[in-house]
């Protein structure tokens, strides 16, 4: 379909107003994007170095870009690629992040339709959820690690927990701006309760969803990383930074290593998300978020 | 009840519609009676506020009267949605932007629970019937507002109702898109024989739409007279070069100054 399908019809084509060529345009902004965040890195990278310089601070407690960046090419005490070890580890903690992911959002959608679809419900259960979030993680994780063990239902649940709030909120927000005469629309249809859901609300809300979602994949990565902190984990990242911490006098770059793998981790997470807006909602993926 | 044929159409008896408020209570309808016979074209024309998009929406199920009685083509409001005798226009074209025009005129269908493949045929005739075929896969914000209320009114006739309830459907229009889609409209409602209640605050484009004018006064909202516009149908361009049109024209905007008169 173009406009010269018009060519018949002066009158349509003066009421067409220009189209813009939104695929060309959003693949220079993706490129654009990324050159933003490689400049970035590169900034961030000249500052550590101009801190360190001005303040004189030693190599064990700023070591130098280049000098972290050399260790994942080293090799562990099992003989082991260091890049490699933090890769494997990191795909434990990312194996743990999206279960938990997927639960939280689950449950998040859910109570934000239902906090939508009551106010009753909102009012009740709004100020519980809020209050639940404000308990510190890392107080409550030891606790959770004694009642359900190291294993992957801790991890699950505290990764639940995080993950769940932020899509709870952008649902519940979501729904409630639909405006009034769309669902008038669908009421002089006599669409169902249901029916508004699903072809109504839940579109119209998937935007701010996505924005709670990509919220929620980046407390995903943090929270399976501070399920795996409390002693007993046998890998994950969260071990790793534990071990590498105990190891920080005779070994710094470790450390920021694994918390350099654990940024890359959550990048990868939060920019899934965006990948799945980008064709989940097409156009409207970019720009206005209603 | 009267024989099926006396109550087909919109009917309205003694209607009235009072709005509780922490500011007080506002009477929007008071005594209103209307009939609007099948296949016929019937404009409100009022101050803003006299409670004639309260009317519509009475028609339309979205509001419950307080008093009186109300039918459309014979049901109550709510029956008639259930038996789709109704399609709604409303001021804005409501389209769902994530929707291409196709998928927004399919959604009633949709509801319906029509399948796909009928509901895209039926969709697309109605889109051809507005003018607009060539558009069905373009998405809304691609379309000028002419063209998205164009839509909207395929929508509305997907179902194939036998009344059209407008709101003010033009209201957001430019005088000349509006012109144009009056034209537009009077081809629509030739071919499609439906009966339409129309509510505007612009006198000409009642004058050049309608076979009837109801003037509305408000507070209490009252129809204070019934216009019958005998312009011949059907109605173009030339229509609003007659001096009958003028006269009308004149005539209405006489009854809108009293109505205003008896508000104030």
């Amino acid at each position: 379909m173009s406009n010269t399908d018009l060519g018949s019809d002066p009158v349509l084509a003066e009421e067409l107003e220009n189209v813009p060529n939104p695929i060309g345009e959003r693949l220079w902004a993706g490129i654009r994007q990324i050159l933003v965040a490689i400049l970035l890195l590169v900034i961030a990278a000249t500052l550590w170095e101009l801190a360190k310089l001005i303040t004189g601070t030693g190599d064990r407690t700023m070591p130098h870009v280049w000098d972290i960046l050399s260790f994942l090419g080293s090799t562990t005490s099992q003989n082991e690629n260091y890049s490699w070890f933090l890769v494997k580890n990191a795909w434990s903690t990312a194996k743990a992040s999206l279960i938990g992911l997927l639960v939280g959002t689950a449950f998040g959608l859910a109570t934000g339709v239902s906090i939508s679809r009551s106010k009753f419900v909102g009012n009740g259960l709004m100020p519980l959820i809020v209050a639940a979030q404000a308990v510190p993680i890392v107080a409550i994780a030891p606790a959770l690690v004694l009642w359900l063990g190291t294993g992957g239902v801790t991890k699950t649940v505290i990764t639940t927990y995080l993950t769940f709030f932020p899509v709870t909120v952008a649902t519940a927000r979501g729904i409630q701006s639909v405006p009034q005469e769309s669902h008038e629309l669908l009421r002089t249809y006599g669409a169902s309760k249901r029916t508004s859901l699903r072809i109504l609300e839940i579109p119209f809300a998937s935007p701010l969803i996505f924005v709670g979602l990509e919220t929620a994949a980046a407390f995903s990565v943090v929270g399976a990383i501070v399920a795996e902190l409390p002693f007993g984990s046998k890998e994950g990242l969260g071990v790793v930074i534990l071990t590498s911490w105990q190891f920080y006098i005779t070994e710094p770059r470790a450390l920021y290593c694994v918390a350099l793998t654990s940024c890359v981790l959550g990048a990868i997470f939060v920019l899934s998300v965006r990948l799945v807006a980008y064709f989940a909602l097409g156009p409207r993926s970019q720009g206005e978020v209603l | 009840m009267a024989g099926e044929s006396e109550t087909l159409g919109l009917h309205a008896a003694k209607l009235g519609k009072r709005f509780s408020s922490k500011g007080g209570d506002v009477q929007a309808l008071e005594e209103v009676d209307l009939e609007v016979k099948q296949g016929g074209f019937m404009s409100i024309i009022g101050p803003s506020g006299c409670g004639k998009s309260t009317l519509l929406r009475a028609f339309s199920d979205l509001v419950e009267p307080s008093t009186g009685e109300i039918s459309v083509n014979g049901k109550m409001p709510a029956e008639a949605r259930a038996a789709r005798e109704f399609g709604v226009v409303f001021q804005s074209p409501n389209l769902l932007p994530w929707r291409t025009v196709l998928r927004n005129v399919t959604l009633p269908l949709q509801v319906m629970g029509v399948d796909r493949p009928t509901r895209n045929q039926t969709a697309l005739e109605m889109l051809e019937l507005v003018g607009l075929g060539s558009f069905a896969r373009h998405h809304p914000w691609q379309l000028s507002g002419g063209m998205q209320q164009r839509v909207a009114i395929a929508r509305a006739l997907s179902t194939n109702p036998s009344v059209l309830l407008m709101d003010e459907p033009f209201g957001a229009l430019d005088e000349i898109t509006r012109d144009r889609l009056n034209l537009e409209l009077m081809r629509i409602w030739g071919q499609l024989s439906a009966t339409i209640l129309f509510i505007t605050h612009s006198i000409t484009e009642a004058v050049f739409l309608s076979s009837q004018i109801a003037v509305m006064s408000s507070r209490p909202g009252r129809i204070t007279e019934l216009i019958n516009v005998d312009l011949p149908y059907p109605r173009n361009a030339e229509t609003r070069d007659m001096p009958e049109f003028y006269e009308l024209v004149i005539e209405v905007r006489r009854a809108l100054v009293e109505a205003s008169a008896i508000t104030s």
